[in-house]
């Protein structure tokens, strides 16, 4: 505010409260907005005017965008589409990988940086590293009871917990 | 593993050229001095071999015996120390070697270097990765196998340096081995772990031809093939990456996809090039995508009609199908623009792939399509290759000059046409002679880095007879 | 980068996008000015230029887009947006608001047209005076003393509100 007095205390204040106010929220439109856009794209050259009617797009478009606060409000053009696409429902098909960016990140950084951006080789657990054939191949260490596990599961079940 | 994949360490070198480096200056090239001894070819010729004989090699998957190799060495006490330690030894100029230290280090790796001698003896190498993984394919036991090939070198050093003359040949032809199994995986990433493992044992066959009285190794370099890590079969597999991961994706342009499957897919590429970071719920990515949308699709309706499509069969598909037909067709046409040349040596390839990068990043630059963020730089991976091919014509050529001494009273030739012992290589990044120049009684090879390329992935040979 | 990539498009939505809708509101319904300022994107996803003052830019556009529209209806639908023009609320309304959203409103729709849009354009748009001025074509001057008119005004109307009273 160039060469202007500055608003009064009071002023500020209201100023500032309403500030704090936060406008309602929006919503797109993404059928409208998307068939707007299809519109938009299609020149007509002794085709005519792309028909409303023409809904594959609007009508196939489900994008996951919060929708317009008042459900009560169908978008406008609905009840003029046509859907000449109807939604499959979703398969139980194959579900898309998630790639999580693994192998095109450590390409990346291979190239740029070589071969640096290896990650180190693992270490075994050092458990792992002293175990002998017994511990590896050998049953599991007694419980208490002086029973094997496995056995106690099988008694408990028969005969219920004897303690 | 996706973590250990997750943890990019850098560590201390910055090169691809793991071990000794004459000159670390980030603007020179590598610089080498090596003073050698005249050597005639010995007798019979093919009496040192870097790569296996038919006779030397057993039936069989080399594959299982590196990955045995690979688990061997996680299982040794304290690995990733000693690895370092190896590392560092491995990057010490040979006067300044501990040589005690490196014995001892190396004692400690012989079992899963006696996992690796047998795979390298192995006639074949099928890695059988899971190419269905596509982007999520990942490859364990590379790092291991880094790690491994330095102890290797290492042990190739001690030997030429105690003049145990065969045994470092042993050692390198393993290591050479290695390399060749390397480069049969499919991935870019295997070609460049090939290439610098391969660099590895030619920076001791460096060490090893300055020996007193090491005999001539012409003909056993002469022997490697000429591309040890070619790059044109991973940048096959490179191209069919994104349709290994999103098979859909393969039959886009004939079939009609649901809304949720095109989404699905245009979600998972998002979290994959980092569009999406999963941070926000009702913003974000979910906005971006709409208005991404709004913009690509009245392009993409243009495109397709411009390519023969009717308005029917656009509009018989979902926006976001039309919308990947459109990216992926630019995709394609780009990415192959850039794929051909991988199909060519570097020599021949290196101008017409520069003027087609440059193109892609003009093009990068006001036009926005999501999968371009999938393409490998190819000039840089194929140089990376070629440069190993090059270091090792320019031993060749390093030999060919002992050759040419051998038979001119210790001189070294005015020029590479005075050598007529033995056929001197072309530099195959150039596809041209080596630049070479006598000055003060040292032969001096020079091989630049092309141009875009960081001058220090150069190369300059200093030959000195010694006396 | 002379064009606006989609992560750029995004976040002037996210930042922006109420503001708009808000200032379209003074001549538009809520669903027609949540039109409005679609429409005002769509054309931005269009261009291949960035506007050099993009804040500026999308309040002008929504600001042409509604009067645009407002002239374009019959009388009966005009009047009918005109009735509609405070419903729903253009606030949300939440405990901790310092002014009660209601009687903001309420005040707001009470105040002459130029300085209402002036308020909305200053304190939720955040445009500046200068701005404002490529908005409404009005010398920053006249600006300024408009603006403490539109906050005395408000402050008379709000101080001057009966009280509600609540249920014990």
């Amino acid at each position: 505010m160039r060469n202007h007095e500055p608003l009064n205390a009071a002023d500020r204040e209201l100023e500032a409260a309403l500030a704090g106010l936060q406008p309602a929220h929006v919503a797109i439109d993404r059928d409208r907005l998307m068939f707007q856009a299809g519109r938009a794209s299609v020149q007509p050259k002794g085709r005519g005017l792309w028909p409303v009617l023409s809904a594959g797009l609007a009508a196939a478009l489900v994008l996951s965008v919060a929708t317009r606060p008042d459900p009560a409000q169908t978008p406008r053009l609905a009840a003029d589409l046509a859907p000449s696409v109807l939604l499959a429902p979703s398969s139980a098909a194959e579900a898309t990988p998630d790639p999580s960016g693994d192998y095109v990140t450590l390409r990346r950084e291979v190239l740029q940086k070589g071969l640096a951006a290896l990650p180190d080789p693992p270490a075994a657990p050092v458990a792992d590293r002293h175990a002998d054939l017994e511990t590896l191949l050998g049953p599991p260490p007694q419980n208490r009871t002086g029973r094997w596990p496995w056995e106690s599961n099988i008694l408990d079940k028969l005969i219920g917990d004897p303690s | 593993m996706k973590a250990i994949l997750c943890a990019m360490t850098l560590l201390a070198s910055t090169t691809l050229a793991i071990g000794q480096t004459q000159n670390d200056q980030q603007d020179q090239p590598r610089i080498v001095e090596l003073a050698v001894t005249p050597a005639a070819a010995p007798v019979p010729t093919l009496k040192y071999r870097l790569a296996p004989g038919v006779l030397d090699q057993t039936a069989g998957n080399a594959a299982l015996l590196y990955n045995g190799a690979a688990l061997e060495a996680s299982a040794v006490e304290g690995i990733q120390t000693l690895n370092q330690t190896v590392a560092d030894l491995l990057a010490k100029p040979a006067s300044e070697l501990d040589r005690g230290q490196a014995k001892a280090a190396i004692d400690q790796l012989a079992g899963p270097l006696r996992y690796v001698q047998l795979a390298a003896d192995r006639s074949e190498c099928h890695w059988d990765r899971p190419l269905s993984q596509g982007f999520a394919m990942h490859l364990p036991e590379l790092s291991s196998l880094r790690a491994l090939a330095r102890a290797l070198a290492l042990r190739a050093r001690l030997a030429a340096l105690d003049g145990r003359f065969d045994d470092a040949v042993d050692d390198l032809q393993t290591g050479f081995a290695m390399a060749g199994h390397i480069a049969e995986g499919p991935t870019v990433i295997e070609a460049l772990v090939a290439a610098a493992v391969g660099s590895l044992m030619a920076e001791q066959v460096e060490q090893l031809v300055q020996t007193p009285n090491a005999p001539n190794l012409y003909w056993a370099l002469t022997a490697l093939p000429d591309q040890m890590a070619s790059m044109s079969r991973p940048y096959q597999y490179e191209m069919a990456l994104l349709y290994l991961t999103f098979p859909k994706l393969r039959d886009i342009r004939t079939h009609t996809m649901t809304a949720d499957e095109c989404d699905a897919i245009i979600d998972a590429l998002a979290r994959l090039i980092g569009m999406d970071d999963g941070s926000a719920s009702d913003s974000g990515w979910p906005i971006e995508k709409t208005l991404l949308a709004l913009k690509a699709y009245p392009e993409a309706k243009r495109h397709l009609l411009d390519h023969g499509w009717t308005i029917e069969r656009i509009e018989a598909k979902p926006v976001q199908q039309i919308i990947l037909i459109y990216y992926l067709d630019d995709y394609e046409r780009v990415q192959q623009s850039l794929a051909a040349w991988s199909y060519l040596p570097y020599g021949q390839a290196s101008d017409g792939m520069r003027k087609a990068v440059r193109e892609f990043e003009t093009l990068r630059a006001t036009h926005f399509n999501p999968f371009y963020s999938l393409l490998p730089a190819l000039e840089r991976a194929l140089f990376l290759s070629a440069k190993l091919d090059r270091q090792i014509a320019a031993l060749r050529t390093v030999e060919a000059l002992r050759l040419y001494a051998a038979e001119h009273d210790r001189r070294l030739p005015e020029s590479l046409a005075d050598v007529a012992e033995a056929p001197v290589p072309l530099d195959p990044v150039t596809g041209r002679p080596f630049a070479y120049r006598l000055e003060n009684g040292r032969a001096i090879l020079d091989a630049p880095a092309p141009q875009g390329i960081e001058p220090k992935h150069g190369l300059r040979y200093i030959v000195t007879i010694s006396r | 980068m002379t064009w606006l990539e989609p992560s750029e498009l995004s976040d002037c939505f996210r930042t922006w996008s109420a503001a708009m809708v808000l200032y379209a509101r003074q001549w538009l319904d809520q669903a027609a000015a949540e039109d409005a300022v679609q429409d005002v994107f769509l054309a931005l996803v269009s261009h291949h230029r960035r506007p050099v003052n993009l804040r500026a830019y999308l309040f002008r556009s929504v600001r042409n887009a509604a009067i645009s529209r407002t002239r374009s209806l019959s009388r009966r639908q005009s009047h009918e947006q005109r009735a509609a023009v405070d419903r729903p609320g253009w606030f949300q309304a939440r405990p901790d608001d310092l002014i009660d959203a209601r009687a903001a409103q309420d005040a707001l729709t009470r105040l002459p047209d130029q300085q209402r849009e002036l308020l909305i354009l200053k304190i939720w748009g955040g445009l500046t005076f200068d701005e404002i001025g490529t908005v409404t074509n009005d010398p920053t001057s006249t600006l300024f003393s408009r603006y403490k008119s539109a906050l005395a005004s408000l402050r008379r109307m709000m101080e001057d509100r009966p009280c509600e009273t609540t249920n014990p």
